[in-house]
């Protein structure tokens, strides 16, 4: 018998394997693109296009630098156009009696930028947008891996695409809640503590006997939004002969903020053309998509931008026709079955609440009722 | 130096003829007369003198008629094959001569051989008589290894001295027609004794040799293709690896790895360090057809590809195909790699074991008949959780990863006769990965085969297999809420029956092949009673596979040698199966959808039949060099399914259909090989041209897993592949060593009729596996017989990536801007190791052989990544990372002991 015995023996000095930041030379000066992101519908204007720049992935800050062009022009397949007219710097909107998207035309814009490069849309078709025909919720518990709990609203809706074999869709969810925050309440630095130092939008002044009341406080009650992470767009598994059934919209946590007073949970069917399905079906891709070592994500999102003048440069981003069918709900306090997990109201909250709460604003919606 | 020996040479008289007499036609009454004789009696009526010994015609005589034949036709056929020759000195003189150079060519190669102490055996075969016999005989046999007295694949059987060889086939067999007489065979094997046979044969004859593997225990470190070694033998891109060459070339961690020795073979690449799987030609990962005694596997490596999934102490020899591929092989166009396990020993019980730092392997081998059935068992398995532990990274998924793998064959062979053979052969693959807190990943290759080997005559041989194969993994959460279990498996029975008939000048090969596939492409379900994960079965697909086929290898004269064949190919995919149909004149896409048919089970889904057309021609223009010539059409009609780069647990094969043709390939090659200085030098130089159809790639933002209509996420283009392989080797003397150098492209087009079944607009771009130029070179410095530097460096291109450039925001989603697919590459992968050797003393008896190596792996340093995968830091923000495995010099001593 012969027997074969191997012994190995490893000196490994440093750990053998690491994961590290690698950074690829992609051009001694990477020209970063225009983005254009915009969209003409069928409810009334004015309708916006916003002009920015895409942004380096190495930089810290993700911020969108909006960028002023030369001429940006609307236009339908009946010759009907209109020159946009800038708002703030890269933001552009048409007149509130301007041009007004209607069902079954095809839009376009044109966009000149300074340095005389000229891109043009593709033009779009306006399809109908069916319906919403229902929204509801459904409570939902949720344990996190940590072991605590996790409460809150699953948004659904049943919808419908009308009259059409179109079943291009993309659905936008904004949730609405109202907050009040205690801006009487602020404090500066003063010594080695704090003093009370109410903000002037406040109700209240801080006068020699205390706090004195002034006005009607500006800047208590906002109104903040809530959107949805993942893009939504249709999908074959959704759809059967032309109604989407209970497609989820969104979920809405109850916590402290949310659920103060209540939430009204709003879905905005928008029809798509096939090309701008496209566009919103690849940024739901890149979205959803889980990177892991096997399979790293790819996927370029196609503009609908072509260049027609100009030293070459790169466009992203897109302009499109939608015909918007909204509907919305309230999701309030009662509708949830555990009293005991209903938010309590936070005084913490000291703040002038636009600071507090971005996306939101002061002005009361038209939608929403006390 | 040519020396003629004139034995007599007289005056001549001077009388003059029209015609010569050696165009004098016979009438037949030569028959049965000595030669002798005939020329006497020619002399008597002819004014002609022949000039000869009578000693060396007196053997000499006419067996049958030579009526209407012309005295020199008569000669030339007599003399044939001997060292006779005449020479016409004038119109009335013939001169019979002998040409001693033959012989003393033979007479110094084998003192040569006798001095360097090789083994010199005398064979006869028939007895010594002049007539008309068969210009030549064939001389069949097979050649074993002495230990083990398993056949030995693509030994070298050359007549030195006339310079005709062959190889042995598969089953160690070979077959060498050569002209009657007196010759020298050299018997060669790579790291095993060479022997010398003298050789007289005068009629056909059979014989069995044994080789002895050489005593030293890392003679031989460099791996080159051995084509160059085989101007007269092998196709054009072929090659033999022995197992012995294998075990004795530089080792990551001291395993020893069939897969990574492919991959420093010219014209192969591989998408990353330690990357699963291998890329040929140009070709991507599923293109090459692995077969494991004559079963198809799915899945080469352990740990996703750190390790090959064969245990190579069970191997018995690897033959590897990347160019004129022959008929018997179908079904992946890009390359073959046929792997045969070791059978048991006949005559007495071996055994072997190894201890290595990431496994361990047992092997044992016996009779349990003696002569008549032997076993062969070996069993492999691993601790490898430290490697995975060492990664340095706060990437948790990884270094707090646990894995495993085992695998083990078992080989059962009984000989009925010395003309039947029963072979049962099982070959077990495991494999476990989990990440921290996460997944767990586990799959399994099993495979069963019988295959009953039969002579029906000495001409006409057959083989007939049926197996059962299986690939399966299973990715598993046992996570209380979001658990869930993903169950992938293909199941494989199959039949195959080939038959070689050996005629004169011809090897016929016929035959069919079958394969059942039953395909799981997914099985979807929650993992625990509270999980929030639904139910999904993804549609079974069954198809079958069936291949006849036919070859010819023939010699035109000596220098002239074809290998023709065709291949039929047949698939059908056929029901239980639900096909969706879209709607005409629109991208095939999910809401396109207009209508299901169904098909019963089986009822003809779709159905392909191809024909395969195979070549290799070879022309010697010298005994040092040849040129070879390759073209061979294939067909494939599985397709892996990925996004990455390199095989990956998860990856779906997914068959030819309604809607995903079979991919074709048409490639051609021409080599030239040459040898220099009586082989101290060995070179070759190939080049070659590709042309696939069909070969699949994804859309962007493809879903690949559990899609139910995966066929609105795949596009299927074209692409094409070039390029040159060069190598030289140094195979004697203190400093030996091999360079290689290749330069490829492989490129892809993919266009649809809509702009998002276009890649890159459809503009031509780069595959995944481009990489351009490839170096690898190797050598050995002996310091003495003993102690000698080893060393080898890699150079590759770094593979095409598609990169994200830039992010930017729309409606309040961000997401990243990408490159153009593959518009970029990760960086250049190379590597330098190095070893030192010390080998214990040469003696033939001795208790045990004993070496030490000492050996550093990537001895700069080098990251070369493994992975690039993209983190995303922010929301729609993703960055590129690198993964690499072997991230710094890894130094290791070993000390091997065999005995």
């Amino acid at each position: 018998m012969t027997i074969r015995f191997l012994f190995s023996i490893v000196l490994i000095i440093l750990c053998a394997a690491c994961v590290d930041r690698i950074t690829f030379d992609v051009g001694s000066s990477p020209s970063f693109a225009i983005v254009i992101d915009g969209s003409i519908s069928d409810q009334p204007g004015p309708y916006k296009i916003l002009v920015t720049k895409a942004f380096d992935i190495e930089s810290k800050l993700s911020i969108k630098t909006p960028i002023s062009v030369k001429r940006i022009l609307m236009s339908d397949n009946l010759g009907n156009n209109e020159v946009l007219s800038e708002v703030t710097q890269g933001e552009y909107q048409t007149s509130p009696n301007g041009i007004r998207g209607t069902i079954g035309r095809a839009y376009k814009i044109q966009i000149e930028l300074l340095d005389g490069r000229i891109y043009e849309s593709v033009p779009d078709t306006l399809y109908p947008s069916g319906s919403v025909d229902s929204l509801y919720h459904t409570f939902k518990e949720e344990k996190t891996t940590e072991g605590a709990t996790n409460y809150g609203f699953d948004v659904f809706f049943n919808s419908s695409a009308g009259d059409q074999n179109s079943y291009y869709f993309l659905w936008q969810f904004v949730g609405t809640f109202q907050v009040e925050t205690h801006p009487e309440l602020y404090t500066e630095p003063c010594g080695e503590g704090r003093c009370p130092k109410p903000l002037p939008c406040s109700s209240y002044v801080l006068g020699s006997n205390g706090f004195e009341y002034v006005k009607v406080c500006e800047c208590c009650a906002c109104w903040s939004n809530l959107f949805n992470d993942e893009v939504i767009v249709s999908d074959n598994q959704l759809v059967n002969n032309g109604r989407f059934t209970a497609v989820k919209a969104s979920y809405v946590p109850i916590n402290r903020w949310t659920f103060g007073f209540k939430v009204y949970a709003q879905v905005n069917q928008m029809s798509l053309s096939r090309q701008s399905f496209s566009f919103w079906k690849a940024v739901k891709s890149q979205k959803s998509a889980t990177t892991s070592l096997f399979q790293p994500v790819t996927g370029k999102i196609p503009s609908n931008f072509i260049q027609t003048n100009g030293p070459s440069g790169p466009i992203e981003g897109i302009f499109f026709a939608t015909s918007i069918y909204n509907k919305g709900i309230f999701i309030t306090q009662r509708d949830i079955p555990n009293p005991s997990i209903i938010p309590i109201s936070d005084l913490t909250f000291n703040d002038n609440c636009i600071n507090l709460f971005p996306n939101s604003t002061t002005e009361k919606p038209p939608f929403w009722t006390d | 130096m040519k020396v003629y020996l004139f034995v007599l040479f007289g005056l001549l008289n001077i009388t003059s003829f029209s015609q010569s007499i050696l165009d004098k036609k016979l009438d037949g009454s030569e028959k049965g007369k000595s030669l002798s004789d005939l020329l006497q009696e020619v002399e008597k009526t002819n004014q002609v003198r022949f000039y000869f010994l009578e000693d060396w015609v007196s053997e000499i005589s006419i067996k049958d008629s030579f009526q209407g034949s012309t005295l020199r036709e008569v000669l030339t056929t007599l003399f044939l094959g001997s060292d006779l020759n005449f020479i016409e000195a004038s119109p009335y003189a013939v001169i019979i001569v002998k040409d001693p150079t033959l012989a003393l060519q033979r007479n110094t190669i084998i003192s040569t051989a006798k001095r360097e102490q090789k083994k010199v055996n005398k064979l006869i075969i028939g007895t010594f008589v002049r007539s008309n016999a068969p210009k030549t005989a064939t001389l069949s046999g097979t050649i074993i290894e002495s230990k083990s007295k398993d056949p030995m694949v693509g030994a070298s059987i050359v007549a030195t001295d006339v310079n005709v060889g062959t190889v042995t086939d598969s089953e160690g067999k070979f077959e060498l027609r050569i002209q009657t007489g007196s010759h020298v065979l050299n018997l060669s094997y790579v790291n095993f004794e060479e022997s010398v046979i003298d050789l007289e044969i005068y009629e056909d004859g059979m014989a069995n040799w044994e080789l002895e593997e050489k005593p030293t225990v890392l003679e031989e470190v460099i791996i080159q293709d051995r084509s160059a070694r085989e101007i007269t033998t092998s196709g054009i891109g072929q090659t033999q690896l022995s197992l012995t060459e294998i075990k004795k070339a530089p080792a990551l961690l001291g395993e020893i790895d069939l897969i990574k020795q492919i991959q420093l073979l010219p014209g192969v690449t591989t998408a990353g360090e330690a990357a699963s799987g291998f890329n040929v030609r140009g070709g991507s990962v599923d293109q090459n057809l692995i077969l494991y005694d004559g079963m198809p596997v799915f899945n080469s490596a352990h740990v996703f590809g750190f390790f090959s999934a064969f245990n190579s102490e069970a191997i018995r020899d690897v033959t590897f195909y990347r160019g004129g591929i022959p008929a018997e092989f179908g079904g992946r166009i890009s390359s073959v790699l046929d792997i045969r396990s070791k059978e048991g020993s006949y005559e007495k019980w071996e055994g072997s074991a190894g201890i290595g730092i990431i496994s361990s392997n047992a092997m044992l081998s016996g009779p349990i008949i003696k002569d008549k059935t032997s076993i062969a068992l070996s069993f492999r398995t691993t601790y490898s959780d430290w490697l995975v532990n060492t990664v340095r990274s706060n990437y948790v998924d990884l270094y707090k990863s646990t894995v495993s793998f085992y695998d083990g064959t078992a080989k059962l062979t009984h000989l009925f006769s010395n003309k039947s053979k029963l072979t049962l052969s099982s070959y077990l693959s495991h494999d476990q990965f989990r990440l921290s807190g996460d997944s767990t990943y586990r799959w399994d290759t099993m495979l069963s085969s019988a295959r009953l080997d039969h002579e029906f005559t000495k001409i006409f041989t057959g083989a007939f297999v049926v197996g059962y194969g299986t690939y399966s993994y299973d990715v598993s959460d046992k996570n209380e809420l979001t658990g869930f279990s993903l169950k992938y498996k293909i199941a494989y029975p199959t039949a195959k029956a080939d038959f070689n008939l050996k005629l004169s000048n011809h090897k016929i090969s016929f035959g069919v092949q079958s394969v059942y596939y039953d395909f799981n492409p997914g099985t979807f379900s929650p993992s625990t009673p509270e999980s929030d994960k639904k139910f999904l079965q993804m549609d079974l697909q069954k198809s079958i596979e069936t291949g006849f086929h036919l070859s010819d290898q023939l010699d035109f004269g000596k220098k002239f040698h074809v290998d023709a064949g065709v291949r039929f190919s047949l698939f059908q995919a056929v029901g239980p199966s639900d096909v969706f149909l879209y709607k005409s004149g629109l991208p095939r896409e999910t809401l396109n959808l207009i209508d299901t048919i169904s098909f019963a089970s089986g009822e003809s889904v779709k159905q392909y039949f191809n024909v395969e057309p195979r070549l290799g021609l070879r022309y010697e223009i010298s005994k040092d060099a040849s040129v070879k010539l390759g073209y061979n059409r294939i067909f494939q009609y599985l397709h892996l399914v990925t996004n990455s780069t390199a095989i990956t647990p998860v990856d779906i094969w997914q068959p030819s259909g309604y809607y995903f043709k079979p991919q074709m390939v048409d490639q051609f090659s021409l080599g030239y090989f040459r040898n220099f200085k009586e082989k101290k030098y060995e070179a070759f130089a190939e080049v070659y041209y590709k042309e696939m159809q069909n070969v699949l790639d994804f859309k962007d933002g493809a879903q690949l897993i559990l899609n139910p209509q995966i066929e609105t996420d795949l596009l299927q283009g074209k692409a094409r592949a070039y390029g040159a392989e060069m190598q030289i080797a140094k195979t004697t003397g203190r400093l030996s060593g091999s360079f290689g150098y290749t330069f490829s492209r492989s490129l892809r087009t993919v266009q649809g009729v809509f702009p998002e079944e276009s890649i890159n607009e459809g503009k031509e771009y780069p595959s995944n596996f481009d990489q351009p130029h490839v170096v690898n070179l190797s050598w050995k410095y002996s310091i003495s017989r003993r102690y000698f530097f080893t060393g080898g460096f890699t150079y590759r291109t770094g593979r095409p990536i598609t990169l994200p450039l830039s992010a930017f925001s729309v409606d309040n989603f961000t997401v990243s801007s990408f490159s153009d697919r593959n518009q970029f590459r990760i960086p250049d992968y190379h590597r330098l190791d190095l070893g030192f050797v010390a080998e214990g003393n040469h003696k033939r008896k001795k208790i045990w052989d004993g070496t030490w190596t000492f050996s550093v792996y990537n001895i700069y340093a080098r990251k070369n990544p493994y992975s690039i995968f993209f983190k995303e830091v922010r929301p729609g923000i993703l960055r590129p990372y690198r993964l690499a495995i072997i991230g710094t010099a890894l130094p290791s001593i070993s000390y091997s002991i065999k005995f």
